[in-house]
């Protein structure tokens, strides 16, 4: 039994759940079982898997994320359950977020479901996919710069008006 | 009489009255007026003053080429300096003024500028103040000018969008609502952009009919109609600029914005399909003194009236050399006014029949040769187009408005600066848009089409032909209007040929034909080079009025054809766009990227100085109640040296590199040795680049016999995983390794001082001691019941362990270290702490003591070069000439001959030669060292190293003031490494 209490993202900021609402649009924070680098030979700009899922990154590089238990790992992995954040933006105005954030379409090829792509956001860099079929989107950044894109989202969103 | 508002007519909410002031005065408009349209409804003539000869001036035109109406205007919190009051939405309680004017534009005291404008040609300025210009021009600039900045933060928002679609239709008139049409009837996904409130674009003032309705109500149903077929229709948006592969910029302003909203968006469009349907500018006629307040664009007259309902004037001089002006005077003589018509083609076109049926007296072969009025057009005189002298006047008419008419220009300004080519049609008097851009569709007045009819077979053509090329076929048929009657074509007229005359070419920067013949005399035959010297086409209007009217005249005056003179390069932004648009959200909180700590808020509640270092905020100390950072620096400094401080090292990279060919390969990347490090163990290294310079340092960990961790420096961990990236799959693609980037996955947190195993010991099952945990080992186990890794390296010279925990106990970790070190007096210590510290211990700092042309052996580092077996990169750079060359600067350390004195960084050290100084290098790192209780500094000094060891002092050189320096090995603290190993 640790002493010592953890703190997710969304406690680390004081974000409410969702962090972000109203105006067509939602933000959460998620707080996935895991988060795992790992080697994996998924093809280029794809996500593979349902839960877990594994999302490519790099040549021989995937990230591996889990909602509900830590997955078995073999090789080599290393475990960024605490180093990243998990955000997903919902609702029927949720492409307009992703429109004012980065140059990819919302509803392209780029975007589509079974699809991941690393790109500048809010200019800071995430990996961003359609999650579900709902029209979520959702993406990973570095937990040190998960306040700088809450804010981001909270601007953008408000904007909406 | 000036201008008044008509008592009924105009497409403006009478019901509405909207309160505004001009020059503090009350007036009032209606919803639907723009600024423009109020205040000539209000009877003002004079709204601003010219540019160099502070001329009184009136509105021109109706919108964005409006040269003259450039008002400061304030609304609510909002302010534009510079606004053009013919684009500007009337709002209630809006409060406007003229520019360039003291006290104001009615009576300027530099009007009599004006009386010497003998004496201020083109090229004035270069001539009489070359080449002292910095001396004249802080007072020239703040008489020439436009309005002045508030300096107050604009509180505006603003947002950048993105979006793609099939077609974007650029201009919502004739031609582009039926090109939007005819795409959006096969189902294409089509962006319709216009830069106005209403839809329609010219047909606001037409009085044709467009599939039976009248046209200006078949526009607002059209748009409407393509909304609910999905066309996303964008009024108030102006795009601004074209860009290679149709990728557009557009702008869109947004009234009555929510709170959050954003006023004006810009917008990145990638349009597979692009028709350009963005019409055409009526050119001005230039006859002497044509730049008086009256002068108005006929179009614009014609706007006015029916848009507005505001009659120009009630007795009207219409001066033009093309049929479409007399529409113009045929609705001015039905709304009441007394026209005459001046047309300088000499035979009677079929209009003028129209015209003089409707009460217009009709002068062929006419033209202005002058007016007369102080503040305004009073009286007109009339006579022969081919006059040569103002006593050629054979009629004086008094009127208070001159409309006028020198032709169209096609607004291709898009299509230009995609590359587009224009070719001059000599009997349009019009450069047209050549060979279209690929997937670009010019349609409408912008391709020289001259009616109704033609403007919408033309924008159904184009539409259609964007969807053939995404393979569509449009089955619809264009919009109907009644076929145009037979026009008599336009007569170039570039000016009166009077030579003593003023007549005006560009009203916004004052660029008479005088000027421009001052410039063809002196040699200026290329168009660029006329725009520069005489600053024709400069303004913010950016000569939409004058270009063509200067390039013409300048091949008249030299003898060659319109297409030898050609036109200036059109570049974006299309009309001046706000510079906050392009920042976007970026701006504020969101002006950078920043990274926090885990524990970012317990630095908070410690009270922290937090400031950014290299995109991080980090505690730069922690100041006390009342204290100073200078001296939280020397008390943290001094409590680590003799106690225990607690540093948070977060921030710095970690890189996991792992794979059975992980020895050889960093082996390959760093210039230290590292394949035979044993696991368990650490050791500092340096990564050059490909120059051999050093590029970052850092302590690399060796995890397992595959495994290694790197710790870059914080500001360097996505460069160094990007170059070990690079070489794996560019130059070793074959080699087994793989990185993983896991900086933000630990909080990573410095026990260190004399007393840090102490504070430590009770918290981990981890065994501390010297020889279980050397320096340069590290180990795994728990803290606080939370698996850790203790790392025993040290960047302050004393003990130091780096505990590392996973980030999201980072806070929680953080906290209990300082209460488990109360009773040893542990001293939270920043980043400008850890400096001193480091450098009282000689420790270098990337990018601090090193540069872009630091080798490892200036600092003190050459031992890999000779002991490593293996290639590495940079290695060939460190045996060239320069490497080897015998006075190159190596790293020292400085004492000051005063101890208390502590020089800048960057000040130079320097030897002289015959009195002459010269520069042997400089201060990296200065400051006061509490250890050694007096003043030192670090730097970088030729031959450093045997003027250290001969005790030799240095001068040194800032700001004139010359001290001295006793060079020094760079370690002053310890430097037998006793504390670091104990």
């Amino acid at each position: 039994m640790a002493d010592l209490v953890r703190m997710s993202v969304r406690d680390q900021l004081g974000a409410a759940d969702p962090a972000v609402s109203g105006r067509g649009a939602t933000v959460r924070l998620l707080d996935p079982a895991a988060q795992f680098y790992v080697t994996d030979s998924t093809s280029a700009n794809t996500v593979r898997g349902d839960d877990p899922y594994s999302l490519w990154l790099a040549p021989d590089r995937c990230l591996l994320v889990s909602e509900h238990a830590r997955p078995p790992t073999e090789g080599f992995a290393s475990d960024v359950t605490d180093g990243l954040a998990l955000f997903e933006i919902a609702g029927p105005r949720a492409g307009e977020i992703i429109s004012a954030s980065c140059t990819l379409d919302p509803a392209g090829p780029d975007l589509a479901p079974g699809r991941c792509a690393q790109t500048m956001f809010g200019g800071v860099r995430v990996v961003l996919y359609a999650h579900g079929s709902d029209g979520r989107f959702r993406l990973h950044v570095e937990r040190q710069l998960a306040a700088f894109l809450l804010e981001w989202l909270r601007q953008a969103a408000s904007a909406l008006g | 009489m000036t201008a008044r508002r008509l008592a009924e007519g105009g497409r403006i909410d009478r019901a509405r009255s909207l309160p505004f002031t001009w020059q503090g005065a009350r007036l009032s408009g209606y919803a639907g007026d723009t600024l423009a349209s109020a205040l000539l409804a209000n009877g003002v003539r004079v709204v601003g003053r010219s540019f160099k000869y502070h001329r009184p001036r009136g509105i021109y035109g109706a919108w964005v080429e409006e040269p003259n109406a450039i008002l400061d205007v304030a609304s609510g919190d909002q302010h534009d300096p510079n606004a053009r009051a013919t684009t500007v939405e009337l709002c209630a309680g809006m409060a406007a003024r003229g520019v360039n004017a003291r006290p104001d534009v009615e009576r300027d005291a530099y009007g009599a500028i004006d009386l010497l404008h003998r004496f201020l040609p083109a090229g004035f300025y270069y001539k009489t103040f070359f080449p002292d210009w910095h001396r004249y021009e802080p007072r020239i600039r703040e008489m020439a000018g436009l309005g002045r900045m508030r300096e107050i933060a604009d509180t505006r928002h603003f947002e950048t969008r993105n979006a793609r679609c099939d077609l974007l239709v650029v201009g919502g008139g004739p031609a582009g609502l039926a090109a939007a049409r005819a795409a959006a009837s096969v189902g294409l996904d089509v962006i319709l952009a216009d830069d106005r409130a209403t839809w329609g674009g010219s047909l606001a003032s037409s009085a044709e009919c467009i599939d039976g309705q009248p046209a200006a109500d078949w526009a607002q149903a059209a748009a409407v109609a393509l909304a609910h077929q999905g066309v996303r229709t964008m009024p108030r948006t102006t795009v601004f600029g074209a860009y290679d592969h149709n990728a557009f910029g557009l702008l869109e302003s947004r009234v009555a914005a929510a709170d959050g909203w954003a006023t004006e968006r810009l917008w990145s469009v990638r349009a597979r399909q692009v028709v350009l349907a963005t019409g055409a500018f009526e050119r001005p006629l230039v006859f002497p003194d044509n730049d008086r307040p009256g002068v108005m664009s006929a179009s614009a007259v014609l706007h006015y009236l029916r848009q507005y309902a505001v009659l120009a004037g009630d007795s009207v001089v219409v001066a033009t050399n093309n049929d479409s002006a007399y529409e113009v005077a045929v609705a001015l003589c039905r709304a009441g006014a007394a026209v005459t018509l001046a047309d300088v083609r000499p035979a009677s076109s079929p209009v003028a029949r129209i015209a003089r049926e409707a009460g217009v007296r009709v002068l062929p072969g006419s033209v202005v040769l002058g007016t007369v009025g102080r503040d305004g057009v009073r009286l007109v005189d009339l006579g022969p187009a081919d006059a040569i002298s103002p006593r050629a006047a054979t009629m004086r008419v008094s009127a208070s408005v001159v409309a006028v008419s020198g032709g169209w220009s096609p607004a291709v300004h898009l299509h230009s600066q995609g590359g587009g080519k224009l070719r001059w049609d000599a009997g349009l008097a019009a450069f047209l848009p050549t060979v279209a851009r690929p997937g670009q569709h010019p349609a409408g007045a912008m391709t020289g089409a001259d009616s109704l009819f033609a403007c919408l077979v033309s924008g159904h053509d184009a539409g259609s032909a964007a969807a053939a090329a995404l393979g569509r076929s449009v089955q619809v048929q264009a919009p109907h209007a009644p076929a145009a009657m037979p026009q008599m074509p336009i007569r170039a007229y570039w000016r009166v040929p009077i030579k003593s005359a003023r007549q005006w070419l560009d009203l916004q920067n004052d660029v008479t034909v005088n000027d421009v013949a001052l410039a063809a005399r002196e040699n200026y035959s290329s168009v660029e080079h006329l725009k520069r010297y005489t600053t024709l086409g400069m303004a913010t209007d950016q000569g939409k009025t004058s270009n063509v009217n200067g390039l013409a005249l300048l091949a008249e005056l030299t003898g060659r054809d319109i297409p030898q003179v050609g036109t200036t390069t059109f570049r974006p932004p299309y009309v001046p766009t706000t510079l906050g648009a392009f920042a976007g959200m970026r701006h504020g909180t969101l002006y950078a990227p920043w990274r926090r700590l885990p524990a970012y808020d317990e630095h908070a509640a410690l009270g922290a100085d937090m400031r950014e270092y290299g995109g991080w905020w980090r505690p730069a100390c922690y100041p006390r109640d009342g204290e100073t950072a200078a001296r939280a620096i020397q008390r943290e400094a001094i409590a680590a040296r003799r106690g225990a401080g607690l540093f948070d090292g977060s921030s710095l990279g970690k890189i996991v590199v792992d794979g059975p060919d992980a020895p050889a390969f960093l082996n390959l990347l760093y210039y230290n040795e590292l394949a035979n490090l044993k696991p368990g163990r650490l050791r500092y290294a340096l990564l050059l680049r490909e120059t051999g310079i050093v590029y970052d340092d850092g302590v690399v960990a060796r995890l397992g016999p595959e495994r290694y961790l790197l710790s870059p420096s914080s500001s360097h961990t996505s460069g160094v995983l990007a170059m070990l990236e690079a070489w794996r799959q560019t130059e070793y693609p074959s080699m087994r390794v793989a990185f993983h980037d896991v900086t933000g996955a630990w909080a990573t947190y410095a026990v260190s001082g004399p007393r840090s195993r102490e504070v430590l010991a009770g918290l981990t099952d981890i065994d501390l001691g010297a020889d279980a945990l050397p320096h340069m080992a590290f180990a795994t186990g728990a803290i606080l019941g939370v698996a850790c890794r203790i790392a025993r390296v040290s960047f302050t010279g004393e003990r130091s362990y780096e505990v590392s925990v996973p980030a999201g106990y980072g806070a929680a970790l953080w906290r209990r270290l300082l209460t488990a070190g109360t009773d040893f007096d542990i001293t939270p210590y920043g980043i400008e702490t850890l400096s001193v510290l480091r450098a009282e211990k000689g420790y270098i700092l990337i990018g601090t003591d090193t540069d872009g042309m630091t080798l490892p052996d200036d600092l003190g580092m050459s031992g890999p070069l000779r002991a490593k077996k293996v290639d590495f990169v940079g290695k060939r750079s460190l045996t060239t000439p320069d490497a080897k060359r015998a006075d190159r600067r190596q790293f020292v350390g400085l004492l000051p001959v005063d101890p208390g004195f502590v020089p800048q960084v960057g000040t130079h050290a320097v030897e002289r030669d015959a009195g002459t100084p010269r520069s042997i290098g400089w201060i990296t790192t200065a400051c006061h060292s509490p250890a050694l209780g007096r003043s030192m500094a670090l730097g970088m000094i030729e031959n450093g190293r045997a003027l250290a060891e001969a005790g030799a002092e240095v001068e040194l050189f800032h700001l004139g003031r010359t001290t001295r320096a006793r060079v020094a090995s760079p370690v002053f603290h310890d430097p037998a490494g006793e504390k670091l190993h104990g």
